[in-house]
Parts: C-alpha cells; sequence; structure tokens
C-alpha cells in the first residue's frame, strides 16, 4: 500500500521504524548529495548524513506540519554543513587519481558515451569548480548549491535557511561574483 | 540603474525568476551596453558549464554504507530507549510504596560497596555475554575469534569497545548473529570479516535475516577483500534467494574486476536461477553485452553457457 508522505510521518512520529525508513529514503540522497557537494569529502558527508537523520529521528514528534517536510528536513541539512567541523585528521584535498573512488574522474566514469578527454575535462572542471567553492563563505556556498545544484527557487532556499529573500539574493550575487573571479581563466 | 543592478537581474535571468518587465529593461540595456554584455556572456558561460558538469549521482556504495551507519545507530538508540523505558517505569512504581524507601536505602549502601569495589577491583576483561551492553554493539572493533568452529553450536571471540569483552555465545543466538554482521561490514582486518562470514554460514536460523543480506549484498559488491567478497557471494546460496541477491550477483559481475569473482558470481547466478530467482529479459541483455566487453575467455564461456539455458 502507497502511504502519502502525511502519513507515514504520521506512522514515524508513532514510533513505527519501518514508516521512519520509508520516510527518509524519500530524501535521503538529496541530503548525502548536497553534503557530499558542501563538504566534497565522502566521510564528511556520511557525518553529516547520520548526524542530520539523527537530529529527524530525535525530533519528529515535534514535527507539527507547519512546513513542508523537505523544507524541515533541509533547514537541518543545511544547518548542519554550515557548523560543522571537518575532523581535523583527515585530508581536504581533491584529487583526480582514477584509482581514487572518491574522486571525480571516478564518479564520472560510469557515464556512458563520454570519450576519455571529455571525461579527463569535466573531472578538471569540477576540480575547479571545488576549488573556487571553497573560497565561499558557508552561507554563500550552501544558496549556491542549493540554487544551482538542488534548483531551489530564491524564496525556497530563504525558508530553509532562515533568511530574508534578499539575503539570499546578495548571497548569490557575491557568490557568483568570487566565482567568477576563480574560473574566468577556465573558458 | 547601475551595472551592478544589471548583474543581479543577469543572474536572475539564468535562474528564470526575471519578471517580465526586469526582463524587457535588462535585454534592451545589453544592447546598448558592452560591459554588461560581457559580463551577461561570461555568467552564460559558467552557469552552462556547471549545468553540463553537474555530476550530482555519486556511487551507491557511499548511500549504502551511509545508510548502514544510520540504521544502526537507530537501532542502538531504540534498544537504550526501550531498556530504559521499562526500567524507568517499573522502578518509579515500585517506589512510592513503603517497602520501595527500606529498597532504596539498601540499594545505596549497595552501590556504595559496588563502586568500591569497581574502583579496586577493576576487571580487565568481561567474560560473560550478560555484562555486555548489546545496544552498544556499534562500538565494537577487533574480534578476534578465539573459537570460530561452530560445530558444537558454540563460538568465543573477544572484543573491544568501551570496555574490551569476551563472548561465548550460541551461533544461533540473534544477538550474537548481530555482532558478527557488523563485523561483516565494518571489522578493518579482512580475516575477521572472512570468518564472521563463515561462522554465520554455521547458523541455521540467518536465511531470512535481511540485514545479514544486505550486509553481504554489500561485502560483495563493495569489500576491497576479493577473499572476502568470493566468500560473501558464496554465503548467498545460503540465504533464502531473492531478486535483490540476482541484482547484486548482476552487479557483481559486471563491475568486479577479479575474473575470478566473476565467475563466482555467475556460478551463484546459476543457482539462484535453480532456485526459482530467473533472469529477465533486460538480465538477458545486459549479460549478452558482457559477452562482448570481458577480457576473461572464461568468464565469457561462462556466460554464454548461462545464456543458452533460457
Amino acid at each position: 500500500m502507497h502511504l502519502t508522505e502525511n502519513e507515514l510521518i504520521l506512522k514515524a512520529q508513532r514510533g513505527d521504524d519501518l514508516a521512519f525508513e520509508a520516510l527518509i529514503y524519500r530524501y535521503d540522497k538529496m541530503v548525502l548529495r548536497l553534503a557530499l557537494k558542501y563538504t566534497a569529502n565522502p566521510d564528511d558527508a556520511k557525518d553529516i548524513y547520520q548526524e542530520v537523520f539523527i537530529r529527524v529521528y530525535k525530533n519528529l514528534s515535534g514535527f507539527q506540519f507547519k512546513s513542508e517536510f523537505s523544507t524541515w528536513l533541509f533547514k537541518i541539512t543545511t544547518n548542519m554543513c554550515i557548523t560543522y567541523k571537518r575532523k581535523q585528521n583527515r585530508f581536504n584535498q581533491i584529487t583526480i587519481d582514477a584509482d581514487d573512488e572518491a574522486s571525480p574522474v571516478s564518479q564520472i566514469s560510469g557515464s556512458e558515451d563520454l570519450t576519455p578527454e571529455v571525461i579527463t575535462e569535466k573531472a578538471e572542471f569540477e576540480v575547479k569548480i571545488n576549488k573556487a567553492l571553497e573560497s565561499l563563505s558557508p552561507n554563500q556556498k550552501m544558496s549556491f548549491l542549493l540554487k544551482h545544484y538542488e534548483g531551489y527557487k530564491i524564496k525556497e532556499i530563504a525558508e530553509i535557511m532562515n533568511c530574508k529573500e534578499g539575503t539570499i539574493k546578495k548571497y548569490l550575487f557575491d557568490a557568483v561574483r568570487k566565482l567568477q573571479l576563480k574560473l574566468v581563466g577556465s573558458f | 540603474m547601475q551595472h551592478e543592478k544589471y548583474e543581479e537581474l543577469i543572474q536572475y535571468y539564468f535562474y528564470n525568476e526575471i519578471d517580465e518587465a526586469d526582463k524587457k529593461l535588462l535585454e534592451q540595456h545589453l544592447i546598448s551596453c558592452p560591459q554588461c554584455k560581457t559580463h551577461f556572456e561570461l555568467f552564460k558561460k559558467i552557469f552552462n558549464s556547471i549545468n553540463e558538469n553537474e555530476n550530482n549521482e555519486f556511487e551507491d556504495k557511499l548511500l549504502f554504507e551511509a545508510r548502514a551507519e544510520l540504521r544502526g545507530y537507530l537501532k542502538a538508540q531504540k534498544n537504550k530507549t526501550s531498556i530504559i523505558k521499562v526500567l524507568t517505569q517499573a522502578f518509579s512504581s515500585f517506589m512510592v510504596k513503603p517497602i520501595g524507601i527500606a529498597f532504596g536505602g539498601a540499594v545505596v549502601l549497595l552501590a556504595g560497596l559496588f563502586t568500591g569495589y569497581l574502583i579496586f577491583n577493576e576487571p580487565a576483561v568481561n567474560y560473560s555475554k550478560e555484562g555486555l551492553n548489546f545496544a552498544d554493539y556499534s562500538k565494537i572493533q577487533n574480534i578476534n575469534f578465539l573459537d570460530a568452529d561452530p560445530d558444537d553450536g558454540e563460538i568465543e571471540f573477544t572484543y573491544e569497545s568501551v570496555k574490551p569483552g569476551r563472548i561465548k555465545g550460541n551461533i544461533n543466538d540473534s544477538r550474537v548473529r548481530e555482532i558478527l554482521t557488523y563485523a561483516i561490514l565494518n571489522e578493518k582486518n579482512p580475516g575477521t570479516r572472512l570468518n564472521s562470514i563463515n561462522v554465520i554460514n554455521a547458523s541455521s536460523q540467518h536465511k531470512n535475516d535481511d540485514e545479514l543480506k544486505n550486509a553481504l549484498i554489500s561485502v560483495a559488491k563493495y569489500d576491497n577483500n576479493p577473499g572476502v567478497r568470493r566468500e560473501a557471494i558464496k554465503s548467498f546460496n545460503e540465504l533464502s534467494v531473492d531478486k535483490e541477491i540476482k541484482d547484486a550477483l548482476i552487479y557483481v559481475l559486471l563491475n568486479d574486476t577479479s575474473a575470478g569473482i566473476r565467475i563466482e558470481a555467475i556460478n551463484s547466478l546459476m543457482e539462484t536461477s535453480k532456485k526459482g530467482i530467473k533472469l529477465d529479459e533486460s538480465d538477458l541483455t545486459t549479460l549478452k553485452d558482457k559477452i562482448q566487453l570481458d577480457q576473461n575467455n572464461y568468464v565469457r564461456y561462462q556466460l554464454r553457457n548461462i545464456i543458452k539455458e533460457y
């Protein structure tokens, strides 16, 4: 039987673990993808993923349907990402070693119909983008990722990040300016 | 209007979040302003490049690992919560009676004695499985088998956790199996992972254990040790096979770099087929494509054999 999202939430609030799993599996790939994009590190992304859903698990009983569940979830995710402190003993480097499973090359190489040149070019651009993203402030970076990679409207980002639309516009404007400066030589 | 304002409008233009009036204003301005036109072209390049290079997909392995870790944590959390809840309820109903108050005094005295005992006689090893908080098994690591032979139905192993411990238990005990399932996925030592798989296979009650199945699928697909991957694939034959196992075997067949493992996957696919989980049209097309691509003659030969059966 296919349950609606609200039905799943209500069941999960009553302690139904299967409903909770079904609910989070609707969105967890997006959460992990955003965390991975934000941290550029699979281990950090997994940590954020776990912290987000632990928080969801602990606070779901207090969810009162005042906003969409996805908005609430992404609010938690963005807060976690922005406040996340990378573990000190991990390397903060991006590599394009094809043997490294986490590298852009290996992530792209699964795509069909791509020549090695195109794969390398895309991987190099991915590295440049990731490096450029590192130069943004946490809020600029999160606004940019939610806009460019997750496709949210400015109004929705404002709701997720608990800011005014004008503030998000400013973050995006400044983010794009910084990225332009970093990437201008890449074209 | 200043150039900066137009820069902002250019951004909204590409986001498709510009109103009609501003759009017209921008388009007119771009005709007459080379500076903003240049900015427009640059933004277009960046915007298109990001969209073209959008590589949002990541390997399922990462998601699978993240889900497994979360599931482990939530399970531990739930066990902890339910134990505490039951104890709290029992304790509070008991303590309101006069005998409860007397009992409370005795407990305080015993607690003092016990604390003293712990301070001066802290044991290095916990020798009984009753002493282990199973809710914390996700913290267990460095499992070392003292008796990995399940012939007599019992196994024994030590582990490191918040405190080191030692367990001797029946292989059919679901909690022992949970620890071993966790070890299959998370132990660093490949020998321990291998032993855990072998030991758990001796259990008579694991055939329908979904967590074990998921763990074995994950290991078969992603474990970095070929011996462990091979053992996980062999273990599928001990489980109630289903479509998930069949799909995992096809994944291994398509992706594993070791020809030996790919052959093991083909053998297991034959077994699953005998048990009623047949390959569908799409699977057969995939296998036919694989015949063209695989470098190994024997893999190609075996693939032809399995296809002939359909």
